[in-house]
């Protein structure tokens, strides 16, 4: 019997394949062409206190196996989401996720407030955006900043919470670390690497915004060292501290993280896990192949069939651990 | 409520289909059909309505993304569409042969609503007498609104096909349509210029048109020229000459999740490839 639950920070996923942030909905938007109740997790489009309309101008530019975007955190502000997009998302059947974004302090702190007193079972704060002016990313390229959000986050919500980091940031361990000691009980990682592109016509940026977050399977085997070194790197997210794996006492704190970036198959899924990630988010790779959580989700269990691994646990970091 | 505020109700699929046939039918233009049945299932792809479109990747692919392809036509075994050979994306699907496997996704979007259909809504004034139609393209975009064309009344509406050089797409339009005008930058054929030289907002009541977006903001300027001259606020979306036109954005998703091809209208932000890509020419910002 194979068993492909994680849990992260007390929550349970029937499988660790989660939709990422801004890339499935709210949810029921893929429903006409996938089996959505299959997936272990959706996180939401990202959240801000205030309705958002997005960016103007050119949104998208693909690139060599990526994709550039600048959605811009369009969204219809937390409590329409709370009153509107939530009930209907948690009768999916996977765990959901409420991606909180924001500007200031303030908006953030106000955010987790609101869903809070919801239903939703687990917070992802997005430090990370790079599409915004304000607030965004900026949280989460310094340890200063990213730990003062957190903590102030923190302070307003008991739910679980996932802290989601930028690869921009110079330092991304010590914004880890920074995370971590201010009370994220899990980190996710990576968001959209920082890029730039030329409207050669123009002559001009091809985006309103100048520069934009690139994904996609570009990305990918960068995301994964970024994700060794967190491993490695974090004390608290290091395999040995992972109370589910054979040989740890589960007496000191251990921070899961959650793997992302550019993971298009089941064996890019495998390669998340084995460096020490407990779930993995795709994004990009849905809107190549609409199907492609749930080949992962198979993928997945046909591979631990044939290793002989009945849990997740068995091959998670062994890839980093020796 | 706009006339052409039809939310995508329609089934849809994400599967490997089989092309049927290939052929350019103008320069960097080919005509692409696919098989409905589905290789390998007894599943179909179903059925579009005119107005929807697909998500495209050739299969190998070297791109990332589906490209959107309206439909051009569409029967009971096969669907056919019109690619323009621009990208990597679309020179990809104009290589494509018989027997070759596609990527697709869809169908997508609303619909271009009938002329008989908006009659029965109750639009003031358009009961009295037959709606004037006019069927606008411009280059590509002519394969959709050929496609719509097929759905009408013979001789109930005029064509107008714009292009750069040589027409193309217009397969048994001349013996359907009540008039068609045609015209190319070029001269080769038709009139010399763009469709401005040709085509008169206030003659009708329905305008239907596809087009790259220059030509798309003439027709939504026309049109509201053509409401006020006639005493109706240039911004109401039920005043003849109405103007649905159907838009083109870069998209990623096809589905509505990813806002990467959001339109601004006067209501606020829609997603082209779900809430379009058939926007009322009075709400939608171009």
């Amino acid at each position: 019997m194979t068993d492909l639950s994680a849990a992260i920070a007390g929550v349970r996923f029937r499988n660790p394949v989660i939709a990422a942030s801004g890339t499935f909905g709210y949810g029921a938007e893929y429903g006409r062409v996938i089996d959505v109740a299959s997936l272990g997790g959706i996180c939401s489009k990202g959240l801000t206190l205030e309705a958002k309309p997005g960016n103007a101008g050119l949104r998208l530019v693909e690139t060599p196996s990526g994709l550039i975007n600048s959605i811009g955190l369009e969204n219809p502000g937390i409590p329409h989401f709370i009153e509107h997009e939530l009930k209907s998302m948690l009768a999916l059947g996977p765990t959901v996720i409420a991606n909180l974004s924001g500007s200031t302090m303030e908006t953030y702190v106000e955010g987790a407030r609101l869903l809070d007193a919801t239903e939703v079972p687990m917070i992802e704060l997005n430090i990370s955006c790079p599409n915004v002016k304000a607030g965004g990313m900026a949280w989460g390229l310094d340890p200063e900043a990213a730990g003062s959000i957190t903590a102030a986050v923190r302070k307003a919500t008991a739910k679980p919470l996932v802290v989601k980091l930028s690869p921009n940031a110079p330092h991304l361990v010590d914004v880890a670390r920074a995370a971590v000691a201010s009370g994220a009980d899990a980190l996710s990682l990576v968001n959209t690497f920082q890029s730039f592109s030329v409207d050669i016509e123009r002559g001009k940026p091809s985006f309103d915004n100048v520069t934009a977050g690139l994904a996609g399977p570009a990305i990918r085997p960068i995301a994964l060292r970024l994700l060794r070194d967190v491993v490695l790197g974090v004390p608290e997210c290091h395999p040995n501290r992972d109370p589910e794996r054979s040989g740890s006492t589960g007496a000191a704190r251990f921070v899961p993280v959650i793997g992302l970036g550019g993971i298009a198959t089941w064996r890019d899924a495998v390669e998340f896990i084995m460096t020490g990630a407990s779930a993995i988010q795709v994004g990009t790779a849905t809107f190549a192949n609409p199907h492609a959580m749930e080949e992962i989700v198979s993928g997945l269990e046909a591979f631990m069939l044939r290793k002989g691994y009945s849990r997740l646990a068995e091959m998670r970091g062994i890839a980093v651990i020796g | 409520m706009s006339p052409c505020a039809d939310h995508d109700p329609f089934p849809r699929v994400a599967s490997s289909a089989r092309v049927a046939a290939n052929r350019e039918i103008a320069p960097g233009v080919f005509e692409l059909v696919c098989d409905r049945a589905l290789p390998g299932s007894s599943g179909r792809i179903p059925a579009p309505v005119p107005g929807q479109f697909f998500m495209l990747r050739a299969r190998p692919s070297g791109v990332l993304l589906g490209r959107p392809i309206s439909v051009y036509r569409s029967g009971d075994d096969s669907i056919t569409f019109l690619i323009l050979r621009k990208g990597a994306g679309s020179a990809e699907l104009c290589g494509l042969r018989a027997g070759d496997a596609l990527d697709l996704v869809g169908p997508i979007g609303n619909r271009f609503v009938p002329p008989a259909e908006l009659c029965v809504g109750g639009l003031p004034g358009f009961t009295e007498r037959a709606m004037r139609v006019a069927l606008v393209g411009g280059g590509i975009g002519v394969a959709p609104i050929a496609g719509f064309s097929f759905g009408l009344a013979a001789k109930s509406f005029d064509f107008y096909a714009s292009y750069r050089s040589a027409p193309y797409g217009l397969d048994g339009i001349e013996a359907r349509a009540a008039k068609v005008s045609i015209t190319t930058e070029d001269g080769s054929a038709g009139v010399k210029g763009m469709l401005p030289a040709v085509f008169d907002a206030g003659a009708y009541d329905l305008v239907y048109a596809c087009g790259p977006t220059p030509m798309l903001r003439y027709v939504q300027k026309a049109c509201a020229d053509a409401r006020a001259a006639s005493g109706h606020a240039a911004s109401d979306t039920a005043a003849s000459p109405i103007a649905f036109l159907s838009l083109e954005e870069h998209m990623a998703c096809g589905a509505g999740a990813c806002l990467g091809c959001t339109v601004r209208t006067t209501g606020g932000n829609r997603r082209c490839c779900v809430d379009g890509p058939v926007f009322n020419g009075a709400e939608v910002i171009l």
